[in-house]
This record gives C-alpha cells, structure tokens and sequence, in this order.
C-alpha cells in the first residue's frame, strides 16, 4: 500500500515537474534555429538542369520532387533527384520553405537528416550563394534548387530552367 | 610520362571527388538518472548517475548516381569487460535499380515493424530516451533478431496507397558476423502502405530455425533441444508527419518459438506512442509490455510492463534534450517488489 502511495506521489510529482518546465520555456519565449526569417518580398526561382525533362509547375508537385517524397529518380532521365539548399537560413530559403514545401527550417533538416539515417539517402547538397547553386544545377542533370529570380542572367538562364517562380 | 601521370591522377581524382560524396556524422547521448529499484540494490533502494550513451559513427556516402553506402559503427561500454565495445550495428550498400526496386546487401536493421527501421542508434532522432522493451537490441535482453547480414530488395510509393515493401533473406538468429551455423536462412517480408501523408501502416514477419546447442544472438542456448523454429508476426500504425503536432506510433509483435522439448509457445510485445508537438516542446506518453506465454523456454520469460511520462526539447534537430518518469514493473521475487521507478534526462546530439 505503501509502495503504491509513494508511486502515485511519485507521478505526481513528475507531472508538476514537467508542467513546470514546460509553462518556464513557453513563458520565456525561449526560441531556437527555428525564429521565423519572415519570407522577404522577393521574388525565388526553383530551378533543375536544362536537360531535365520535367515539367512541374505546381508548389505541390514541386515539393514532392525535392523531398522525394513520392519517387527517388527522376522521369524519363531516371536519374537521382538531387536537392539543393543554401548554407545559410537566407530569405530566399525561407521563401521557398514556406511557400513550396509548407515547413519549417528545422523540420526540413530534421526530415533529410532522418532519410539519410535510415536509408543512406543523400541530403541535401548546400551552397554560399546563388552563382553556386546555379553553377551545380547547371552541371548536374539531377539537381533541383531555388535561387533569387533576379540571379537568373542570360548565361544563368542557358543552364538551367524555371520550373516556378513564387513571391 | 611524369607529366602525363601527374594529369592522369589529378583527372581521376577530380573525377572520384565528384561523383563519391562520403559524409562523416557522429551521434551521442549522456544521461542522468535516479532510480528506486528494489531488485539492485535491496537495502539502499535508491541509485543515481550520470552514464554516456552509444557513441555512433555515421558514414553515408553516395558511390555513383545508383549505388549509394551507409555504415554505423557503435562504441558503447560494456559493464562485463569494464572496457568500450566496437560494434558495426550497419554496413549497408544499395543500388537503386528505379523508384521501385532497390537491391542492397550488407548488416541492416531488419526490416520489421516501424520503430526498427524509423530509429536505430542515434537517440537524437528517436522520440524516446531509450528503446521500448518489445524491441530493445537482442544483447539488452530484446524479443526480436534486430541485426540480420544479408540481401534484401525494396520499393516504395507504388500507387494511390504509397504501397512498399522489403523482402530479405539473411543468415538468422544461429548466425556470427562472418558465418551461420545452419542452412536454414531467415526470411523477412514487410508490406506497408501510406495512404496520406505522414501515415504508414506496415504488416511483417519473419521466419526462421535455430539449431540445437547453438548460442544465438538473444544469447540463449537451446541446449538439449531439437531445432527450434522461430516466428514474428508484426502488425504497426505509424503517424509521424513532422509538419504535424501528433505523433503517434503503435506496434504489435507476435513471437511465437517451438521447441520439441515444451511445444509451441507465444509471446506478446506491445508498443503506444504518442507526442503532441507544440512549439519545440513534445510532451509525450508511452506504454510498452512484453507477456510471455507460461512455459516459454527460448527466451528467460519476465514479464515486463513500462509506462513512460515525458517531455522532449529540440534546441535543433541535432540537439535534443529529454526529461522521462518511468513506471516499470517486473516479476516479483522475495527479494523486490518488481517495481521501478525511475527519472532521467538525457542530451542526445549529433554532429
């Protein structure tokens, strides 16, 4: 009787413990990586090489190509998708987060960090700036990215090709 | 000619960096717990400590456009030799056929039920501090053959269900890094399917026979016993959407073992998941229990139930900390209650 008296005090005490913590954190507006870049009025570009073949237009069909949620290999090139990210959270990042794949920063690198753990799937590769993610979209047939339309010059323009833009 | 070598190797080289690209990640987790078990330590019933959890070195590497490696080795102590264990928990590589047929071979995670393949030795993803009972690693005491070396072929997102598979045959229970004692190989089948996003809903099993005197990786002997055929049969609801708030995870697992010596006998492992995310905050409950048949012979039959309130904080997805009251109970001897209660909190990380 004793024990189950000291068990019951024992829950008790966790679930004021975890109340605690949780009312602490949320009352102090403690924030992570994940504090909101508001998406910037800009226009992105999401871009794939020029000999990519696809034609997807939508944010949904979009999103499910570079998270390669529905298929791992491109149509007809059948080549590996191969997303691309900026190193930094910039506003084209967020941008494209929020609008193409509806998520957050962190859930994103939470969502590629998982894929790889449990199948070795290659996550995203990342660049310092838009010339780079142009540069490697435009040599590599698999790669998917997004940019900052106005980066896309006549040369940028005879790499790679616009799927979407979105502002 | 020195110069045409000197060019040679640099073209192979730039040519190698190009297409292999390796990444180095590693994994860990330290921990602090205070525990009330009666079973430990019977006249100071109270025990508390830091430990250091698995040390896991993580190693992707993308060979070719089709073929792609994985390897994850573990430094974990072990408290018999007093000193730190190397383990290769896997050692993957892949060739990506299309979208729906995949083909790999090497040291896996068998592909049963959901939280074995979603989860594996870095505890900064898993949702918990530490593995249910029901599947726990066969050298803590687990029901289930969780590391097979073999070949296995897989696909997914086949239709309007999102239907996959993995089909694996491998070397089994009886069986070391570098052999098997039987010819008898283990067979494992996993359907699933997910009907909207974040949702999957698997159906496996596995098969296979254990010969006689033969010490297996549950580190049980089947002494003076005919070969023992073993069985798992595994049904898992999974919601997992990380761009939702619920988290959910329900497994069942159904071992059945057959030994000539006490015949058939069943055993049930059960696991309930479930977080609500708010913020970077996931509060989240759990129940896991194991029920053993009376009379079972392959496993040492405890039964164990184990109820766990806790919380979870992401500081990023690589840093992760866990605050968990455990209710665990156990049979009951004349020395314990069977009773456990435990606090821990662990930081798990990744780099």
């Amino acid at each position: 009787m004793n024990t189950m008296k000291e068990n019951i005090s024992n829950i008790l005490l966790m679930i004021a413990l975890l109340i605690g913590i949780l009312i602490y954190f949320l009352a102090s507006g403690f924030t992570t990586s994940n504090k909101a870049i508001k998406a910037a009025n800009i226009e992105i570009a999401v871009i794939v090489n020029k000999e990519n073949p696809v034609t997807a237009s939508s944010a949904s069909e979009i999103k499910a190509y570079y998270l390669r949620e529905k298929t791992r290999r491109w149509p007809v090139i059948n080549k590996n998708i191969r997303p691309v990210a900026n190193k930094n959270n910039n506003a084209e990042q967020t941008t494209f987060y929020q609008k193409v794949l509806n998520m957050r920063a962190d859930d994103v690198e939470k969502y590629f960090i998982s894929r790889q753990y449990q199948s070795a799937e290659k996550p995203q590769d990342k660049f310092s700036s838009d010339k780079e993610i142009i540069d490697f979209v435009g040599n590599e047939i698999g790669a998917i990215g997004f940019v900052n339309a106005a980066s896309l010059n006549a040369e940028a323009r005879s790499k790679v090709k616009v799927l979407l833009t979105v502002n | 000619m020195k110069k045409t070598l000197l060019l040679l190797s640099i073209s192979c080289y730039g040519y190698a960096s190009y297409s292999q690209d390796t990444r180095i990640n590693g994994f860990c987790n330290v921990n602090a717990m205070a525990i009330k078990d009666n079973a430990v330590i019977p006249n100071k019933t109270v025990n508390n400590y830091f430990s250091l959890g698995q040390y896991d070195l993580f190693v992707t590497s993308q060979l070719t456009d089709r073929i792609s490696a994985l390897g994850e080795t573990v430094f974990e102590y072990n408290p018999t030799t007093q000193h730190f264990g190397i383990d290769v928990e896997r050692a993957i590589v892949n060739y990506a056929v299309n979208n729906y047929f995949n083909i790999s071979v090497g040291k896996f995670h068998i592909p049963l039920g959901y939280w074995n393949n979603a989860y594996h030795h870095g505890m900064v993803l898993q949702p918990t501090i530490t593995r249910p009972d029901a599947i726990k690693f066969e050298d803590e005491g687990g029901l289930l053959p969780i590391h097979d070396i073999g070949l296995q072929v897989s696909g997914d997102n086949l239709g309007k269900l999102n239907f996959g598979y993995n089909l694996m045959v491998g070397n089994g229970i009886a069986s070391t890094a570098d052999g098997d004692d039987n010819t008898s190989k283990s067979i494992i089948a996993n359907v699933h399917i997910a009907p909207v996003q974040g949702l999957k809903l698997i159906a496996s099993s596995y098969i296979d026979e254990v010969p006689s005197n033969t010490m297996t990786m549950h580190m049980n002997l089947t002494a003076n016993a005919k070969a023992t055929s073993y069985r798992v049969l595994n049904g898992s609801l999974a919601y997992m959407d990380g761009n939702k708030p619920l988290e959910l995870i329900a497994e069942y697992y159904n071992v059945n073992t057959t030994m000539d010596s006490v015949g058939s006998k069943t055993t049930h492992g059960y696991l309930l998941y479930a977080g609500y995310r708010i913020k970077n905050f996931v509060p989240y409950v759990s129940y896991d229990a194991i029920d053993y048949q009376k009379g079972e012979a392959y496993f040492n039959p405890n039964n164990v139930k184990t109820t766990i309130l806790g919380l979870r904080y992401s500081f990023t997805p690589l840093a992760v900390v866990k605050v968990e009251y455990k209710y665990h109970t156990y049979a009951p001897t004349t020395t314990n209650t069977g009773i456990k209660n435990s606090l821990a909190v662990q930081f798990a990380f990744g780099f």
